[in-house]
């Protein structure tokens, strides 16, 4: 009598066991990213309050873009979470989803950015010439620049007033989704050479 | 003959186009590396050499000359924020060095990821410390999400990798 190997069948169940691992996490997840992505829709067409006036201004039509790229953010987030509860895990949607979800990061980011300029004001002169371009008595014109360069490792301008960390943070999940859609056409082609 | 095989040169193509890009991104990232420890240091120490106009940054209504300057708890905690991010270009200059050697999916391209993602909250957990001990807070959340998001993806990878180990060990 053979007797039968024991663990012949573990690798199989560990298998099945990750698997549902994967899928009640993901569940959990996009349940709670769903239940933000309404809760964001719900405010925005409750209680925000938009006038025409605002969004007419260019401030006003970039915050409502980025409210916009936001919303789509989070369903994105909701469409990858499901994508993981189906148990499907390097599929070419599922890395599609990540890579929109870099790519939205870049354009929330550039949306931002434009928004934080189009915002600031230009500094008012504390001191004004009068209509014959003349400066009050016993004031002299001086030019002052003031540049300032920030360098972190996580949030850096270079002199800008703009934040690279986040177009960094968007361009490298980006990258990692590419690399790992590369990896998985790399399989198939390779299950496919004879 | 099959002759839906695909000729192995097409898999070699994707995997040149990863390793060049994987080497540009790691030069990138040493160039940067120089310099944002050549300026650490600089502030650290006082010197003057290559940034003569920089100052530290803790948030808007902060900003210091000199490392002396600062409050010693402040020091302190953007002491460690700066050997962390030091720390968090090493480790991605290993990932892509990974990636650069063809290795893809293996269990340290996995613990690099993971440690980005924790590096990133932890970073974020810092600026939150330090503002707040400044009461002059500006920050945004956004790091924490692509942190989170950066270590369910290194999890899910994770996860694949095994099974797939597993289903190899399958009779």
């Amino acid at each position: 009598m053979v007797p039968m190997n024991a663990s012949e069948t573990s690798p199989q169940a560990n298998v099945s066991v990750r698997m549902q691992r994967i899928r009640v996490v993901s569940q959990i997840a996009k349940v709670m990213v769903g239940i933000v992505l309404c809760f964001n829709v719900g405010f925005s067409l409750f209680f925000a309050r938009w006038s025409s006036s605002q969004l007419l201004t260019p401030h006003g039509a970039l915050m409502l873009a980025y409210h916009v790229v936001t919303l789509v953010w989070f369903w994105q987030w909701f469409q990858l979470f499901r994508e993981y509860e189906r148990g499907r895990i390097f599929a070419a949607d599922t890395i599609r989803h990540i890579k929109i979800l870099g790519a939205l990061w870049v354009i929330g980011w550039m949306v931002l950015t434009m928004a934080h300029f189009v915002n600031v004001p230009a500094p008012a002169p504390a001191i004004t010439a009068n209509a014959a371009g003349q400066l009050p008595n016993g004031s002299q014109a001086v030019m002052v620049s003031h540049h300032t360069y920030r360098f972190g490792f996580f949030n850096f301008d270079f002199g800008t007033g703009i934040d690279l960390g986040g177009l960094l943070a968007g361009t490298v999940i980006v990258l990692i989704a590419w690399i790992m859609d590369e990896g998985r056409k790399i399989k198939e082609e390779q299950e496919l050479t004879v | 003959m099959n002759e839906n095989a695909i000729p192995p040169k097409k898999s070699n193509a994707r995997l040149n186009r990863i390793k060049t890009a994987s080497r540009i991104i790691r030069l990138l990232n040493i160039f940067f590396f120089i310099v944002g420890a050549t300026m650490f240091i600089e502030m650290l120490l006082g010197w003057t050499f290559f940034f003569p106009g920089r100052r530290i940054v803790i948030s808007d209504n902060h900003i210091y000359r000199l490392a002396t300057e600062m409050p010693s708890a402040i020091f302190a905690l953007w002491l460690v924020k700066n050997i962390l991010g030091l720390v968090c270009m090493v480790v991605f200059n290993f990932l892509f060095r990974l990636y650069e050697q063809g290795i893809l999916f293996s269990a340290k391209n996995i613990l690099y990821l993971r440690f980005l993602g924790y590096g990133l909250i932890i970073n974020w957990a810092i600026d939150y410390q330090l503002q707040s001990s400044l009461h002059d807070m500006d920050l945004s959340a956004t790091p924490v999400f692509a942190g989170l998001l950066i270590i369910f993806i290194a999890w899910i990878m994770d996860e694949g990798r095994k099974i797939k180990e597993e289903q190899e060990l399958t009779v």
